[in-house]
């Protein structure tokens, strides 16, 4: 009696090594980017006296807020000709600060510092003086019209955030 | 007993570089090696220079009263400008008309041999100001050690 004609299956592993790495790099460049996006690429103003993080002794980074000031068009040209407006980027989340007079980045906000007040243990500290240690960094581009930027500084300081950090790139200028 | 290879059919028995299969990990090892360059050389955009400000008592539109031993020095800057085009000016305390040099210099005398805690700068804007204009007053305040250096609202501003 003959043994039946077994086939014996041999799997090519080169391929689907090809695949997996494929796979894992698409996913880590495209975690990387949904990451970055969140940073939008803006002219900053200059400050000869602007340091980078770890230059500064006792920065608080921890929890810090991130707010950005973005123009509705790339291009200054544009954003002037065209008059375009401002929005304000915070978490992801889109603002028109000049919309009911901001309530919605004050929403926001406030939200954001309820959260961070009440997470145990707490992400935000009240001070005696009634202000918040939590430091906010502002990227306000340098063409923005103080008009704006102004909308954002007050709904900030309404909400007791004194902690600021102005993001600025060096100049030769002292 | 025939062989069967799974994953790689569709191709004359021993492909293309059936006979060198050292090809398929050439192939590999450049692919990894340009990808790691890639992910590691990509440009952050995140580390920004920072320049720190503590916004004075206040600033929340809600006045905070305070008793204060030392007496401070009020400087009143009004920033404006004419259109886009021109360059900013700059006033201290409504005195001489300066330019971005110009109110650094002003500034930096004012403050010269005297304890920076006695200043307290206050920017007011008009007109088309930007933020780039108001930044050299931050900056000088940064280097002369003046802690309250606050804006003042524009007239009609936004009222949080």
């Amino acid at each position: 009696m003959n043994k039946p004609d077994i086939n014996q299956v041999e799997v090519d592993m080169v391929p689907l090594i090809d695949i997996i790495s494929l796979l894992l790099m698409f996913l880590i460049i495209v975690g990387d980017s949904a990451a970055s996006s969140n940073i939008a690429s803006l002219r900053l103003p200059a400050a000869s006296e602007a340091k980078s993080e770890k230059d500064w002794p006792g920065l608080k980074t921890e929890g810090r807020i991130v707010i950005q000031i973005k123009p509705e068009y790339e291009h200054e040209d544009d954003q002037l000709s065209k008059q375009g407006k401002y929005f304000v980027i915070f978490n992801s989340a889109k603002h028109d600060p000049s919309a009911d007079a901001g309530k919605s980045l004050k929403d926001h906000l406030t939200r954001f510092i309820e959260d961070a007040l009440s997470h145990n243990p707490p992400l935000a500290v009240r001070m005696p003086d009634g202000t918040l240690d939590t430091p906010v960094k502002l990227r306000i581009p340098a063409m923005c019209p103080m008009t704006e930027a102004e909308k954002v500084l007050s709904t900030i300081a309404s909400l007791q955030l004194v902690n600021i950090q102005y993001a600025a790139v060096k100049s030769e200028r002292k | 007993m025939s062989r069967k290879k799974m994953g790689g059919g569709g191709h004359e028995e021993g492909g293309a570089h059936g006979d060198r299969p050292w090809v398929y990990f050439m192939i590999d090892s450049f692919f990894l090696v340009t990808q790691f360059f890639v992910i590691t050389f990509r440009v952050r955009t995140g580390d920004d220079l920072i320049l720190p400000h503590r916004l004075p008592p206040g600033s929340g539109g809600k006045p905070v009263p305070t008793i204060t031993d030392v007496p401070k020095t009020a400087v009143a800057i009004t920033v404006n400008r004419d259109n886009a085009q021109t360059a900013p000016w700059y006033k201290i305390n409504g005195g001489e008309l300066l330019d971005t040099d110009g109110i650094t210099t002003k500034l930096s005398q004012l403050a010269e041999g005297r304890n920076p805690d006695t200043f307290s700068v206050r920017i007011s804007y008009e007109g088309k100001v930007i933020f780039r204009d108001v930044m050299p007053i931050f900056n000088t305040c940064m280097k002369l050690k003046i802690k309250e250096c606050g804006l003042q609202r524009s007239r009609g501003g936004a009222t949080n």
